[in-house]
């Protein structure tokens, strides 16, 4: 055990211990509407754990400007804590937030791995919260979670993003093309794989290689040189950001010259952008958002739900940066879990349910109508969009390529060298 | 066979890389007898010094190793002067836990200064290639690799020939006797672990366009560099470029040849350690002092 997690397990520890020994703790958790987050603010996940909390927190400061500091009549706390993408401080703390804390509603939190760490804790206390999750795409928490009524996805599912890029690439292209796929060896990456399969598959795409790399690894070379052998046309990666940055480096050094560069989040995010440089050009990426996108606001709530347009400048105002897809799907899950309690008017988990799953509105992330996804009970929010990363006069812009109604552009074959 | 030149390339280029992360920490305990567990550390701050530079000033990172080599000397030096000479004579769990501990305030800081995000430098020689027919050979990592030589020959340069150098093996050797000849050895502690501490920062700018920079890559770091110190020989610079060859070699065999291979490398050369520590527990070249 690393002596970051020992000191993160500690601290989980003593904070637990400080909060029980505070008088009256678990009697002001009734008078009171709190938000618990899970959120990795630290470690792998960095990118996703910084979008729940700036979400959260700017849903609750739009709350407090436009509705006052109350919910249903009850002061609103907000608990994030930092799990440091690490799975078993990640268990900890779910704990802590339903038993220390007593967290009304939990969020959180953005990685898939962590995601799939905490279910058990949540699932095997009785009275859990309802929780709302606006990331985590693995088919093995919504396995896990199965019919659980209290739980929320705000976020697509593993097969969502296959059925929508493979489509994509099925309208642009036509079938008759060869694809390699390149899966990192954890739980993303092999999450991914049988669903990137079965939809390329079934489209009629022909699968030439399948090569396996290790998360974390700093050498992908040799994977690379044996799939430069069977010359695809089309590279199509299952890894998270920081193996996708690496990849994608390495591609290009290996001279693997691809048509095509399929991606699945990495592309969204202004970090692997950033850390890849020119070298971003014709990587495509499938997004549950991203800017752009022209949803209208809600007729009911248009003060916090405004048009998508109208919420990105917002955004950006406040928080002095572009809304990513994350930051979205927070602010749009804490934002119906505050219209639900105060639908219900009470903090009772059956009422905030109800209220939730009866929710309808058009928010910036979309239409927030819950329905049961293949395995689980409330799904929303799982229409996901296709774009590519081209080259313009003024540097790189994801230009939207799917769905056709609201594409900005046709699929571009990279440049070969 | 069709892959086979590209194999012993890529392994040798690895290699490099690995010999490069490694050889401070050898350095380090060869002196000292104190395995820095904040080694990793000093390369992830060299990392952030590259991206910088190259960032906000346009220097590029190997241009700016001289640079950060210096801030590192200093840097290690008033470490070693605030913290490490109070532990040198400790148990070894005392200085265990202090360079634990620094390792987590650096992490920390790091993230405090420069957020969790994830970066890393990309000067175009950084995916530039030359062909020779087949082959692919990465600049960046020849450029590593060429680093690494160099600064394993200036350790040995510095080691055998300067009069500094064998006051730091004569201490290395026995302190004692060393003492009694006039060499102060508190100075000698200071001076290797600023060196080991530059040596660190030196790596980090190279691997800042090799690998991501975030401020946890250090520990991942330290772990692969024990592992090639320990398969070597503690405290030998020698062992460590062979036990950082040998793990590079196995490790790049098994990408290529096994199916499946890149998910086992890092079992399988563990494994490889065990076996030979097995075999001659004081590691490949055996235990030797700083040479």
């Amino acid at each position: 055990m690393s002596i970051r997690i020992l000191a993160g397990r500690c601290g989980v520890a003593l904070a637990a211990l400080a909060a029980s020994l505070l008088p009256g703790a678990a009697a002001q958790a009734e008078d009171v509407f709190r938000i618990g987050g899970i959120a990795e603010l630290s470690g792998k996940y960095v990118a996703y754990g910084s979008q729940v909390k700036r979400g959260i927190e700017t849903a609750i400061a739009v709350w407090k400007s436009v509705r006052g500091d109350k919910v249903a009549g009850r002061p609103i706390e907000v608990v994030i804590r930092d799990v440091q993408s690490n799975n078993s401080l990640a268990v900890s703390v779910m704990n802590q937030l339903i038993q220390s804390d007593k967290a009304t509603v939990i969020i959180g939190p953005g990685g898939s791995d962590v995601g799939a760490a905490v279910v058990p804790a949540w699932k095997k206390t009785e009275e859990r919260p309802v929780w709302l999750v606006p990331g985590v795409s693995s088919t093995v928490v919504e396995k896990n979670i199965g019919k659980d009524e209290y739980f929320f996805h705000t976020f697509s599912w593993t097969y969502d993003y296959h059925e929508t890029n493979v489509d994509m690439l099925k309208r642009a292209l036509g079938p008759d093309h060869t694809v390699a796929i390149i899966y990192a060896d954890d739980a993303y990456g092999r999450a991914h794989l049988d669903y990137a399969r079965k939809y390329l598959k079934e489209a009629g795409f022909k699968i030439v290689d399948e090569e396996l790399v290790r998360a974390g690894a700093n050498d992908f070379m040799p994977t690379l040189v044996k799939l430069r052998a069977m010359h695809p046309q089309i590279v199509y990666t299952l890894m998270q950001t920081d193996d996708a940055v690496l990849i994608a480096k390495q591609i290009r050094a290996a001279k693997l010259d691809p048509q095509y560069l399929i991606g699945t989040a990495q592309a969204i995010l202004p970090e692997w952008r950033s850390a890849v440089g020119d070298i971003q050009e014709c990587w495509t990426g499938v997004a549950t958002w991203l800017p752009g996108l022209g949803y209208p606001a809600d007729k009911t709530e248009p003060k916090l739900f405004p048009a998508s347009a109208t919420w990105e400048t917002d955004w950006r105002q406040r928080n002095q940066r572009e809304a990513e897809f994350m930051d979205a799907g927070a602010y749009v899950s804490t934002m119906l879990a505050l219209l639900a309690v105060e639908k219900a008017n009470s903090t009772d988990r059956d009422k905030i349910e109800k209220a939730l799953a009866e929710g309808d509105y058009m928010t910036p992330l979309g239409e927030s109508k819950f329905v049961p996804s293949e395995l689980a009970v409330h799904q929303a929010f799982s229409k996901m969009v296709v774009f590519q990363l081209q080259k313009g006069a003024d540097g790189f812009k994801s230009v939207l390529l799917y769905p056709a109604d609201i594409a900005q552009g046709k699929l571009q074959s990279c440049p070969t060298e | 066979m069709a892959l086979f030149p590209q194999f012993v390339i890529d392994s040798l280029l690895q290699g490099g890389l690995y010999v490069l992360i490694a050889v401070g920490l050898s350095l380090g305990f060869g002196v000292t007898r104190i395995i820095n567990f904040a080694q990793g550390e000093f390369v992830m701050l060299g990392a952030y010094g590259a991206f910088w530079l190259l960032t906000l000033c346009g220097i590029d990172p190997i241009l700016a190793i001289p640079l950060l080599i210096v801030a590192g000397f200093c840097a290690g030096w008033l470490l070693f002067q605030a913290t490490v000479r109070r532990v040198l004579e400790a148990p070894a769990l005392n200085q265990i836990m202090l360079t634990f501990g620094i390792a987590l305030v650096l992490q920390n800081l790091a993230v405090m200064l420069w957020t969790g995000d994830l970066r890393s430098a990309s000067p175009a020689y950084a995916t530039e290639t030359w062909s020779l027919g087949t082959v692919v050979i990465i600049r960046g990592r020849v450029i590593a690799a060429g680093v690494a030589v160099l600064l394993v020959a200036a350790v040995l340069v510095w080691l055998r020939l300067t009069e500094t150098g064998r006051a730091v093996r004569a201490v290395a050797q026995n302190r004692d006797a060393a003492t009694l000849l006039g060499i102060d050895p508190l100075r000698i502690y200071a001076l290797s672990f600023a060196v080991v501490t530059a040596l660190g920062v030196a790596a980090g700018a190279v691997v800042s366009f090799l690998i991501n920079i975030t401020p946890f890559m250090g520990f991942p770091i330290l772990l692969k560099a024990i592992a090639i110190v320990v398969l070597g020989g503690l405290g030998s610079l020698a062992g460590t470029v062979v036990g950082a060859l040998v793990l590079a070699f196995v490790e790049t065999a098994v990408s290529y040849y096994v199916p499946e291979g890149p998910g086992w490398t890092e079992g399988i050369g563990f494994a490889l350690i065990v076996a030979i520590l097995v075999l001659r527990p004081s590691g490949i070249a055996g235990h030797s002092v700083a040479a």
